[in-house]
């Protein structure tokens, strides 16, 4: 995952348009990449999250303006969808639904398949999927995207106090689980 | 008393993270994902009250519980049932050979074909004949992806057997191609591995290719106790290229390695390469990628892939810090706005290696 955005150059031919196509092929693998992050392993959350987030562009592309930083945009998109899913799974009604269709795609079997051989590695990834969604997907952009509280909070419309909170009850929470923590 | 050392949180993690960018997206997911998209733009919208939210979702909860009820062949629009296997997703030009109960023969067009008793899914890209084995499902000819169920506790592993061997899943997605002679299986996700008539086993990891037969190469691992089969009978094509045990002896002495040279096209340089990650040969493939990147005349995106290759394999197959390390600085220096400047900068992160910037 990059830690800078990209600027997507435009098409001279539609220049008023965004080229999805070219946004799509740019892009789709870093968002299937936070997919598989926030879905634990699952193939088949991360397909879902691409699929919403190109949707989404699809659907607002016209109101994107030209030279916007669509990667960050995209990032932005994709960070507020897998909180928005994350809370629809743990929610009663998530779980009843879950229940009743048998979905196999969940998620702890998938990332022991993943990290076979690389115990601490699978743990940590189960100790993060295991916080609250918010504190998730925060706690993720600050380590693994070397975001930094400003920028967590502008992306997911949130106050730079409320993200330092989440942040900081996201690793009280892993650390009482045992593991070293250095603030970040 | 010594108190045990508290695991780095913050290390494993990354770590966990470059394995998932490490499987990449595999190519029927970016297929079925482009067919929905397209499949959304076709569709009307339909927009629900959020009023009628709740009654929505316990009426899709009460439909979902029904059909738990009902056997596959009566849902609607339920796939047809051949030779074992459920068809579904099926191209216009769909045609399937008369078979006998246990061979799936497809003569044109695609679909999708489920084996629900081995949990085995295949999608194939052309003609291809499957049989139903009964640990497992062969591939007498052509190419199809497979994707394979989570194993149940206590379930064996999924078997997909070839000319040459088998190949066992222990998770996920894979390419296999069985041709006249031979075949390749390239691995998108998951860990499957190949143990060949001999026993001898090569595991693979997202992103290897393997082929077979296998090389004489020196095996790390063989399996302990291979299991008693009759050899599927070869077709007649391969019948008379079958080793004697004169060949075989024969075969045991390395052949000479003949080095590519140099100058040869980046085409034919990336097969080699190609062939050289399938047997495992990764000192030689980095002999050959360090020859070639010596020449003057490489175009320069060539010469980042090849370079990137390089690093890859030093990084991830000879797992060589200290050479990954002084690699992947000589290649940034080199191509300090590359295409691949995400990827080296993480390589760079794993490896520690010291003072360096993207």
């Amino acid at each position: 995952m990059p830690t800078a955005t990209h600027m997507l150059e435009l098409e001279e031919a539609a220049p008023s348009e965004v080229s999805l196509e070219s946004c799509y092929a740019a892009h789709h693998a870093t968002i299937f990449r936070l997919g598989l992050r926030y879905g634990g392993g699952s193939s088949a959350w991360a397909e879902d999250l691409v699929h919403d987030v190109f949707l989404k562009l699809a659907e607002t592309a016209h109101e994107l303006h030209r030279h916007e930083d669509l990667g960050g945009w995209l990032y932005r998109v994709a960070s507020n969808l897998a909180i928005s899913r994350l809370r629809r799974e743990r929610s009663f009604v998530g779980r009843v639904v879950h229940l009743l269709t048998g979905d196999q795609s969940d998620v702890e079997p998938a990332t022991d398949v993943v990290f076979e051989r690389h115990e601490l590695a699978s743990r940590a990834m189960q100790a993060l999927r295991e916080l609250p969604p918010k504190e998730q997907v925060v706690l993720s952009m600050k380590i693994l995207d070397d975001k930094s509280q400003k920028d967590i909070a502008e992306a997911l419309s949130m106050s730079e106090g409320y993200v330092s909170k989440l942040v900081t009850r996201a690793l009280a929470r892993i650390e009482s689980q045992g593991w070293e923590v250095t603030s970040c | 008393m010594l108190t045990p050392e508290r695991p780095r949180f913050q290390d494993a993690l990354r770590q966990a993270d470059e394995r998932y960018a490490a499987r990449g997206i595999p190519a029927i997911v970016e297929r079925r994902i482009r067919e929905r998209l397209a499949d959304q733009s076709r569709r009307p919208r339909r927009w629900v009250p959020a009023g009628l939210g709740v009654a929505t979702v316990a009426a899709a909860a009460l439909f979902l519980l029904s059909l738990q009820s009902l056997s596959p062949e009566q849902l609607p629009g339920s796939p047809s049932i051949v030779a074992g296997f459920a068809i579904d997703d099926a191209s216009r030009d769909l045609r399937l050979a008369a078979t006998e109960d246990a061979t799936l023969v497809i003569e044109a067009g695609e679909c999708q074909a489920i084996h629900s008793e081995h949990g085995i899914q295949l999608r194939n890209s052309g003609p291809i004949t499957v049989t139903d084995e009964e640990d497992g499902l062969r591939l007498v000819r052509g190419r199809a992806t497979f994707a394979v169920d989570k194993r149940r506790p206590a379930q064996p592993p999924a078997r997909i057997w070839v000319s040459h061997g088998r190949i066992e899943v222990l998770g996920t997605e894979f390419t296999i191609e069985q041709g006249a002679q031979g075949g390749e299986v390239k691995l998108h996700e998951g860990a499957i591995r190949f143990i060949d008539e001999r026993g001898r086993i090569r595991t693979l990891e997202p992103g290897d290719a393997l082929r077979w037969p296998l090389s004489e190469e020196p095996q790390v691992e063989v399996e302990a106790t291979p299991e008693s089969r009759t050899p599927a009978p070869v077709p007649a094509s391969a019948r008379d290229k079958r080793p004697t045990s004169a060949d075989v002896q024969v075969a045991l002495v390395p052949e000479p390695a003949q080095e590519t040279p140099a100058s040869a096209t980046p085409a034919t340089i990336l097969q080699e390469l190609a062939k050289l990650r399938s047997r495992g040969e990764y000192t030689k493939a980095v002999e050959l990628l360090r020859r070639t990147l010596q020449a003057e005349d490489l175009a320069a995106a060539t010469r980042e892939q090849l370079s990137y290759e390089l690093g890859t394999i030093l990084t991830n197959q000879i797992r060589d810090p200290v050479a990954a390390c002084e690699h992947w600085r000589a290649h940034v220096h080199q191509h300090p706005s590359g295409r691949y400047a995400t990827e080296v900068a993480s390589a760079q992160r794993r490896l520690d290696c010291q003072g360096e910037k993207p």
